[in-house]
């Protein structure tokens, strides 16, 4: 009886003051301190889905330049270079049953525009001399426009220009260097990457 | 001992109890923020360090083709991006042998207050072309 009467008291007495005060201070703070976490976790997972441009740069450059710094002088096969798309002889990646972890091959590097993407092309010379289809893969995705340009140095002024296709004049000749400028979805600026042929230039 | 818990389930928390669970709940929380903003740093460093191998790797180009026309030379500038700037140096040392140079690349900008560097030497040789 004596319990019960305290209860209904303390029931009926409600919140002193102090008790009020007190909540009214820490409410915000704690409201504070939940919504920062959560605005700047909500932050950081939107930063972390855009994803960025320089690793997909950093990736395309990694798998290109190691191609561009094999290129051959090869007669029967010349080096081939168009406003969008490039084809020399380089050193590939030889298949097991032919033993070997590296052989001559060609590469192709295209724009392929259904796929916005940027495509290599890996024939060995069997597929060469048998007209077959090679091996191709996505070097680049989400990529909006691939151009290739040429360094070379003119015969008559001696100066050096870049050009927007190169023919050999003479057998196994190969422009300087190489440079690919491409735009992604995700970067407004287009990229620029240059690679300079080791074996590049003209030849006696 | 029914009455005791009775009463004791009527109770509930003391002041002191809420109070020290809010303070923990705080703790707790801003050591989550504080995690998620280091790792907010660690992302952005990664990727300012990839904006700079990148141009580094280009800027190497860059003085290959200059030496071909004879303009490979010392110099210096800044790289902006959006809210940062890098200050970069090139610095050109001729080496012993005919057409053979050391680039030196540096390139300083600050992370979340930190001064960070960047450094990257090589050796550019230009053969005799026809």
């Amino acid at each position: 009886m004596f319990i019960k009467k305290i209860s209904s008291r303390a029931a009926r007495r409600g919140f002193s003051l102090i008790e009020l005060l007190l909540v009214l201070t820490l409410a915000p703070i704690i409201f504070f301190a939940v919504y920062s976490n959560f605005i700047s976790g909500v932050r950081l997972w939107q930063r972390m889905q855009v994803g960025t441009p320089e690793e997909d740069q950093a990736i395309f450059r990694m798998k290109t330049q190691r191609d561009f710094q094999n290129v051959l002088r090869y007669a029967a096969i010349p080096f081939a270079g168009e406003k969008d798309g490039v084809s020399f002889m380089a050193g590939i990646e030889a298949d097991d049953k032919l033993g070997g972890k590296r052989a001559i091959g060609w590469v192709h590097y295209f724009y392929d525009e259904s796929a916005d993407a940027v495509t290599r092309e890996v024939k060995d010379f069997n597929q060469i001399y048998r007209e077959s289809a090679g091996k191709a893969t996505q070097m680049a995705r989400g990529v909006g426009s691939f151009t290739v340009v040429y360094l070379v140095k003119e015969a008559l002024s001696s100066d050096y220009e870049w050009k927007e296709e190169f023919r050999p004049e003479k057998p196994g000749e190969l422009p300087l260097a190489v440079r690919l400028i491409y735009t992604t979805q995700n970067s407004a600026e287009s990229t620029t990457q240059t690679y300079f042929i080791p074996a590049g230039g003209s030849i006696a | 001992m029914v009455r005791r818990d009775h009463r004791n389930a009527e109770a509930g928390f003391s002041l002191i109890e809420l109070m020290l669970t809010m303070i923990f709940v705080m703790l707790g929380a801003q050591m989550i923020q504080g995690t998620m903003l280091r790792a907010a740093d660690v992302y952005g460093r990664y990727t300012d360090t990839l904006k700079v191998i990148l141009w580094s790797q280009e800027q190497v180009e860059m003085a290959r083709e200059a030496l071909l026309s004879d303009e490979l030379e010392s110099k210096s500038g800044v790289l902006e991006a959006p809210n940062k700037e890098f200050e970069w140096r090139q610095d050109v040392v001729p080496m012993e042998g005919p057409n053979l140079y050391k680039v030196d690349l540096s390139l300083s900008w600050t992370e979340s207050g930190k001064p960070l560097t960047f450094q990257k030497s090589v050796y550019v040789y230009q053969k005799d072309l026809l």
